[in-house]
């Protein structure tokens, strides 16, 4: 069996570093909680982390929203080395000490109201974001991701507030004992605030003073850094009566958000993190753009639906191989269990009976394509004008069959000899099926012999020879 | 985290390198069920073709055993042709015959035979289709007839291709 690896999420703040996992049924339990510095330093020990927390997957870590930097460059490329080429040298001649700042980083491409092109970085700014990650990576439990309350926040309401890319938002996020106020560009977080809110004795209303002053020190500070107004003010209250105080005191609507909390949000332990009380398990678990990883990590982990698609596919193929293997084996048993089968039924092998049929085959014909010793001397015979008397006929067929005659022609004078010769040849050409090589009186030996004859009357002898076909 | 994606890649390539094995080794039964299967169609073409032409087949085994004189030994074989020949001659009216073997050597399976008669033209020819139809072991090699025109007489000399072979000696009981 397969069992996937647990989740963790990692919150730390200056003080606390907590390790929560994520149950089967979507609640959060703490798994650890240690002071960060001690964990730092490696005098909290690995074996202070529970057994699950060190072999589960570090999905996530949470740090303070101080502990990354942003900024906003005009900027008109769109090509990603060009783009990571030019953070990184920013980078490194801001944060000089920071060498592996060039590996901590995430942008955004975003257009301002003037349909200007701007290009939005966030970073790890703090040495000991360094450190930690370092150590988690040291445990085995270093974080795929690595996010702020800020940023959790900026997703959260980008999904809740129409344009919120193309605005400048604001939020207050108010607690019993301290707020806080997140200020967002273009969709992307440009500065957060911390205010504790002082003991006031059950008066609300120096508190909300207290908070008008503040909120609208920001609205400053923003319409310095962005030369804008905030568009839309957004607030998270314990009461709706806050709302309704505050919108009164800045003169301007700040409109309420249902609380977020429910039952699955960040276990009672983790609440040493005021800023990130009201998250759930779905906002911290979900993937967006609202987090950086390790530059390395990152690209590895974009070959990660690659390296799961290929095991899949290669297991997928596999089985079918190997079911492919099976059928084979089988049809190819059955193969051989058929030819074991016909072979034993028959007497002779096949083959060799066939080579037998064909030897036999060739040797009959062999023999038929040589010549007959009486058909030969039959068709020589009756090629044979009445004219003419055999002296002698060989026939050879030892070798290229070759029949040779000795004849003696009774002619009277020369014509008569020549004509008879002629049909005797042409009778020849035509019994033996001559044609291609056919006999002529150029090939026939002619003598005149008058000794055998009574003196007066000559004798032609004929001699000659042709291949029999 | 990089060790266990690099796991993961050494993971995707431990199958892959088993699949495309694997493919290989499919494509190897594929090729041998494949051939098997082509010998096991051309087992059955044989057999239904065996089957079907047997008679034919027996007829080709019949034809073949007659270019083949059964003997139980080469003397025993050349008396039973000689004696033939000698008998045709006598029925062409063929004069003089004398029939004549080679030496033989060991594991021959044919023979020359030389043969000389005396008598007319048409009965040597009578006579060789004779031998020829009845004898089909023996295959004229060499012939000559040559015409006495004094004596009014014909002579062949002929030489046989005497094709034998030594049956196995039944056995007893």
């Amino acid at each position: 069996m397969i069992r996937r690896q647990p989740s963790l999420i990692t919150i730390a703040s200056e003080e606390t570093i907590c390790f929560l996992t994520l149950s089967t049924d979507g609640r959060f339990q703490t798994l650890a909680s240690l002071p960060l510095e001690d964990f730092l330093e490696g005098s909290a020990k690995a074996a202070d982390l529970p057994r699950s927390a060190l072999h589960a997957v570090n999905r996530l870590l949470v740090v303070p929203d101080y502990w990354m930097g942003s900024r906003f460059d005009e900027f008109q490329a769109r090509k990603k080395s060009v783009i990571a080429a030019f953070i990184e040298r920013k980078l490194k001649l801001e944060q000089p000490l920071l060498t592996q700042a060039g590996d901590f980083y995430h942008y955004a491409i975003v257009q301002d109201q003037n349909h200007r092109q701007q290009l939005y970085t966030f970073y790890l700014q703090e040495e000991i974001a360094y450190r930690l990650y370092r150590r988690l990576e040291t445990l085995g439990i270093g974080p795929l991701r690595i996010t702020t309350p800020a940023q959790v926040w900026q997703a959260n309401l980008g999904d809740r507030v129409g344009d919120f890319s193309s605005k400048g938002v604001g939020f207050i996020h108010l607690g019993e004992a301290d707020c806080f106020l997140y200020f967002f560009f273009m969709g992307q977080f440009l500065f957060s605030r911390n205010i504790q809110i002082p003991d006031t004795g059950g008066d609300a209303a120096q508190m909300y003073n207290l908070l008008n002053y503040e909120i609208n020190q920001s609205f400053y500070l923003y319409s310095q850094k962005t030369k804008s107004a905030v568009d839309s003010l957004f607030m998270l209250a314990p009461d709706t009566s806050a709302v309704d105080q505050l919108t009164e005191l800045l003169g301007r609507e700040v409109q309420g958000l249902p609380s977020l909390k429910t039952e699955t949000g960040i276990p009672g332990e983790a609440m040493a993190f005021p800023s990130c009380r009201e998250f759930t398990a779905l906002d911290l678990t979900r993937h967006g753009e609202h987090c950086l990883s390790y530059r390395p990590l990152k690209n590895e982990l974009a070959w990660r639906p690659v390296q799961w698609a290929g095991i899949a596919v290669g297991l997928f193929l596999a089985v079918l191989l190997t079911v492919e293997s099976g059928v084979l084996y089988l049809w190819s048993g059955s193969v051989d269990r058929q030819m074991i089968e016909l072979t034993s039924t028959a007497a002779d092998p096949p083959e060799l009976a066939l080579q037998d049929i064909s030897q036999a085959l060739d040797e009959i014909t062999r023999e038929l394509e040589r010549p007959s010793g009486s058909g030969t001397l039959m068709r020589t015979l009756l090629a044979m004008p009445d004219a003419v008397s055999v002296r002698k006929i060989s026939l050879d067929v030892s070798g290229t069959p070759v029949l040779k005659m000795e004849a003696i022609v009774d002619a009277d004078h020369p014509d008569a000899f020549k004509a008879t010769l002629t049909v005797f040849l042409n009778q020849l050409n035509q019994r033996f099926n001559l044609k291609p090589n056919a006999l002529r009186e150029k090939d026939v030996v002619i003598r005149l012999d008058r000794s055998e004859g009574d003196g007066r009357r000559p004798v032609y002898q004929i001699n000659f020879g042709f291949e029999i076909s | 985290m990089k060790t266990r994606l690099g796991k993961k890649w050494l993971i995707v390539g431990v199958i892959w390198g088993a699949v495309l094995a694997m493919t290989g080794w499919n494509t190897l039964l594929v090729n041998q069920v494949q051939s098997r299967r082509q010998e096991l169609g051309t087992l059955r073409m044989d057999l239904n073709f065996l089957q079907s032409k047997q008679t034919g087949i027996q007829e080709v085994h019949r034809q073949q055993l007659r270019l083949t004189h059964p003997v139980k030994s080469f003397g025993l074989g050349f008396l039973v042709v000689e004696n033939d020949l000698k008998r045709l001659s006598w029925d062409f009216g063929l004069q003089q015959m004398q029939v004549e073997a080679d030496d033989i050597t060991q594991d021959a399976r044919s023979v020359s035979i030389s043969i000389l008669a005396a008598g007319p033209v048409p009965a040597i020819v009578g006579w060789i289709a004779a031998v020829e139809d009845a004898h089909p072991y023996l295959v004229i090699e060499r012939m000559d007839i040559s015409y006495d025109n004094r004596n009014r007489t014909s002579r062949l000399q002929a030489v046989f291709n005497y094709r034998y072979i030594l049956a196995e000696p039944e056995r007893m009981g």
